[in-house]
């Protein structure tokens, strides 16, 4: 009813597969040459969702994206191509400048969280979209199709550049499968931990937990590995049920021969009432004590049984941490009301670009309400990430960075250290167990809780610089 | 299930025989009666349960004393009195545990408490062991009008027995839904606007598709929200049929303002899309889009997306099915939607007796906007009163539906009175 624009033009990967000639490129570069000879009155607009970060151009946005434009289908005979980079261009004849831009910038206003739409190009640009009279502007837009056409055309020529197979998408027919072969690994192989640190002084940091958690991504080679076992949430949460207590029986031996005193376990609420749980809390050696980092999902499937366990747990002495949020979704919930003891907070580069649109407001405010002490700052990649984390009171972090200084606190205080390179003494140290820690010879050092001095990462950041 | 309930009865055998066994040991050795059974319903969830009689555990290994697990959940320890100080102090975390229970409102410093009874074997051995025998028969008598209950009802489906879903049965599900005819499944439900006593008018209609209905169609057999996630899946799949079938175009439906139950992911499928291009433009803003919270702290980023894509493209958003305890937590500006529907409870009945209780929840719903809240689940005219009262004007269930086609008959009436009348003129 409403044209072209309704349904997605089959994408190159489509198109390699089956051997065809024809591909969105192509086809663009075809309309643009025949427009050649009467540019008058033409416009088009190139909206660049191809720089959108990966997850906020998947094939449901590009779909709605898409859908944006079918005003101007309808209305004024545009076409619309999605190119296989994911841009969107649109073509159009007398269409008022007016209505091309307020469609962009209806679009613009989806991906608003997207740094694309907020980010200023370098030479003054606009990055999320560029507009094409054609008649001045004629050269550079078909120099532009001819570009994109050279780009897929060098792809298809190149065998190292075509596209790997899809992986099919999860469904419950494969998930029978897959949780079957969830019962035959050793789950040992994917169980990895990462510690958290805590700033106690101007230069000195202490460990406070040691979270363990399964590599996803290994796993997923494992029992799945033509499967895209992340997309269909509710199945993938299925999973992850199975995939916990599994982990729970192999980590029973880890944490007696490791003795961690704080273990940080990210588990779904219904893993709790288990008998592998029960198993494995039974199991715990004295003065030894768990996290449960629980994520938003689990807590509003049940609230008033999230409260119950939330306070069963906390009985035992152990603390229940808010997992998975971002400084962005904090202020959708009052936080403050689900008597967390901690709440993870992951660090994304964006967070300190100066045209971000909840940058300082909300986040500083929240975060200074519920008290900082409060907050783990995670994926701490980079020193920007502590900075951005200590403006806002933060204190506690966990992520890559984090990893290294441990590391490199590790080897300094190690009377084997000349017998290990860093990355071995990194990959032994984020092995939850099992093979992965072979070859050190010093497994107390390895699974201690040091004091990390703060110095020490700063000299080795500027060294690498 | 019968074994069960037999090993579950003879506890209290087991509890009666070494009460009378003691007879002759009665000196040092204590007990307490923890009254699980009388806590609110929520409360006593088996989880629950477990984790009260694991309150006692060490103390069971250390061989301070036993416990037994009565068939009703209440919870009888006998110990050696020179532990009391350990029983005291798991007393109080189980006191901690069920802490929101009204059970629990006594002061905790009281001898006299309802949650929990304490004996001295010396002392009040024979109203100890009176109390053995009486919770004898009760489970006695349970037991036997449980089997007559059985027998009655033997058709009546158990929620209990049923299979929980299973990824082997999803997928058989999912064949079928893709066959089933799902048009005598779909349910329609008027929200109205209910003032003082005057009859209901109808603002829109939630169109649904009976899950217990779906369930006894293609699965009798199976929970099939037991599983949360794996149900949370099949409703992504009913989703997109409820929506082809609304797209047909031979049906009217989409003329007449609805609400629709949908999840978030399926807002940005093409079959949302197919829907959204039979729906005429000026409708859109009448149709109400109903969210599940869970749904909407799945994925906030998800959420605020397809939120947008929505407001865009015209509808609205109504968080659905929530309680009047997560009201605490899910605020409307927040989460920029532009209803909420709250579920009736008789919760609410007993807040609206305490004046402090009944300022609160007030507050909690002037804070959304009164007028853009949904009393759900009225099945009696107390769910409707109670509302009224807190401000609510917008009410759905099954008492809003008989008052409806009480009024439509009475219409009905009024026509044919009418005519007779200028019949007789």
């Amino acid at each position: 009813m409403k044209g072209p624009t309704n349904k997605l033009p089959p994408s190159a990967k489509e198109m390699f597969t089956t051997a065809a000639v024809v591909t969105p490129e192509s086809l663009l570069l075809d309309v643009v040459e025949r427009l050649g000879r009467i540019r008058h009155g033409w416009v088009a607009a190139q909206v660049h969702l191809s720089q959108l970060k990966p997850q906020n151009r998947q094939e449901a946005h590009l779909r709605i994206a898409m859908r944006m434009f079918d005003p101007l289908v309808s209305g004024y005979r545009c076409q619309v191509f999605l190119m296989t980079d994911s841009d969107i261009i649109i073509i159009g004849r007398d269409v008022p400048m007016v209505d091309l831009d307020s469609a962009v910038f209806r679009l613009r206003a989806l991906f608003d969280k997207d740094p694309l739409t907020y980010t200023e190009g370098e030479d003054g640009h606009d990055p999320f979209a560029t507009f094409y009279h054609l008649e001045d502007d004629y050269d550079y837009f078909l120099q532009e199709a001819e570009r994109l056409r050279a780009v897929v055309e060098a792809r298809k020529r190149n065998p190292n550049l075509q596209a790997k197979p899809e992986p099919k998408p999860l469904n419950s027919e494969l998930l029978i499968g897959i949780m079957a072969a969830l019962n035959d690994v050793d789950m040992l192989k994917y169980l990895q931990r990462q510690a958290a640190i805590q700033v106690v002084s101007s230069n000195h940091a202490r460990v406070i937990l040691q979270e363990y958690f399964l590599s996803m991504q290994d796993l997923r080679r494992d029992v799945a590995p033509d499967v895209d076992l992340f997309t269909n949430r509710w199945l993938f949460l299925h999973f992850t049920q199975g995939a916990d207590r599994r982990s729970l029986v192999a980590l029973q031996n880890v944490v007696k021969v490791s003795k961690p005193p704080v273990i940080s376990l990210n588990l779904n609420l219904s893993t709790l009432e288990t008998p592998e749980f029960a198993a494995f809390e039974k199991g715990l050696l004295p003065g030894q004590t768990l996290n449960i980092e629980v994520q938003l999902i689990d807590v509003f499937a049940d609230l008033k049984g999230f409260f119950k366990t939330r306070d069963a747990l906390r009985a035992k002495g152990y603390k229940v941490i808010l997992d998975g949020m971002m400084p962005s979704t904090l202020h959708f919930t009052d936080i403050s009301k689900l008597g967390m003891d901690y709440i993870k907070v992951m660090w994304s580069p964006e967070l300190i670009d100066p045209h971000h649109p909840t940058k300082g407001r909300e986040p500083k405010d929240i975060i200074a309400e519920l008290g900082p002490m409060k907050f783990i700052l995670t994926r701490c990649d980079s020193e920007a990430s502590i900075r951005w984390g200590l403006s806002m009171g933060i204190l506690a972090y966990q992520g890559h960075l984090i990893d290294t200084m441990v590391t490199l606190t590790t080897m300094a205080a190690c009377p084997d250290q000349a017998n290990c390179t860093a990355q071995q003494c990194s990959s032994r140290r984020n092995a939850a167990g099992g093979a992965g820690r072979l070859g050190c010879t010093n497994f107390a050092g390895l699974d201690s809780f040091p004091e990390i001095s703060l110095d020490l990462l700063t000299k080795r950041i500027s060294k690498k610089a | 299930m019968a074994d069960a309930t037999t090993t579950l009865a003879s506890q209290e055998n087991l509890l009666l025989e070494y009460v009378q066994r003691l007879e002759e040991h009665r000196r040092g050795r204590s007990a307490v009666h923890v009254h699980i059974a009388n806590l609110h319903a929520n409360n006593r969830r088996e989880s629950h349960m477990r984790m009260a009689a694991n309150t006692f555990e060490s103390l069971v290994k250390s061989l301070q004393g036993q416990l037994f697990v009565l068939s009703n959940g209440d919870l009888m320890f006998i110990f050696k009195t020179e532990s009391e100080d350990l029983v005291h102090s798991a007393i109080v975390k189980l006191r901690f545990m069920f802490a929101d229970d009204p059970l629990l409102d006594d002061v905790m410093e009281s001898e006299e408490s309802a949650f929990e009874s304490w004996y001295s074997m010396e002392r009040d051995f024979d109203k100890l062991l009176q109390n053995a025998k009486t919770l004898v028969e009760e489970a006695t008598s349970r037991l036997s009008q449980q089997a007559q209950r059985k027998r009655f009802q033997e058709n009546k489906p158990q929620v209990r027995r049923k299979e929980p879903l299973t990824p082997a049965m999803l997928r058989r599900v999912e064949h079928a839904l893709a066959q089933a005819d799902l048009s005598n499944l779909v349910r329609r439900q008027s929200i109205c606007a209910i003032v003082g006593r005057s009859p209901p008018q109808p603002i829109f209609s939630e169109l649904f598709v009976s899950i217990a209905d779906l369930r006894d169609t293609i699965i009798p057999n199976v929970d099939l929200t037991r599983d949360r996630w794996l149900f949370q899946h099949m409703t992504d799949t009913l989703d997109r049929r409820v929506l082809s079938m609304l797209s047909k175009h031979d049906d009217r439906t989409l003329d007449s303002d609805i609400s629709v139950n949908l999840n978030i992911s399926t807002l940005l499928t093409q079959e949302f899309l197919k829907f959204d291009d039979n729906v005429k433009a000026g409708v859109r803003g009448s149709i109400v889009l109903e969210l599940q919270v869970l749904d909407i702290f799945a994925d906030l980023s998800a959420y605020q997306f397809a939120r947008d894509v929505v407001h865009e493209l015209g509808y609205r958003i109504c968080i659905d099915g929530l309680s009047l305890h997560a009201l605490e937590y899910v605020e409307r500006d927040r989460l920029g939607a532009d209803m909420l529907k709250i579920f009736w409870e008789p919760a609410i009945a007993e807040k609206l007796n305490d004046p402090d209780e009944t300022a609160v929840v007030q507050a909690m719903l002037k804070k959304n906007g009164l007028s853009r809240i949904v009393l759900g689940r009225c099945d009696t005219r107390e769910a409707i009163e109670a509302g009224q009262s807190l401000g609510i004007t917008l009410f759905q269930g099954r008492f809003v539906e008989e008052g409806l086609a009480d009024d439509q008959r009475k219409r009905r009436v009024g026509t044919v009175l009418l005519i007779d009348k200028s019949d007789k003129i």
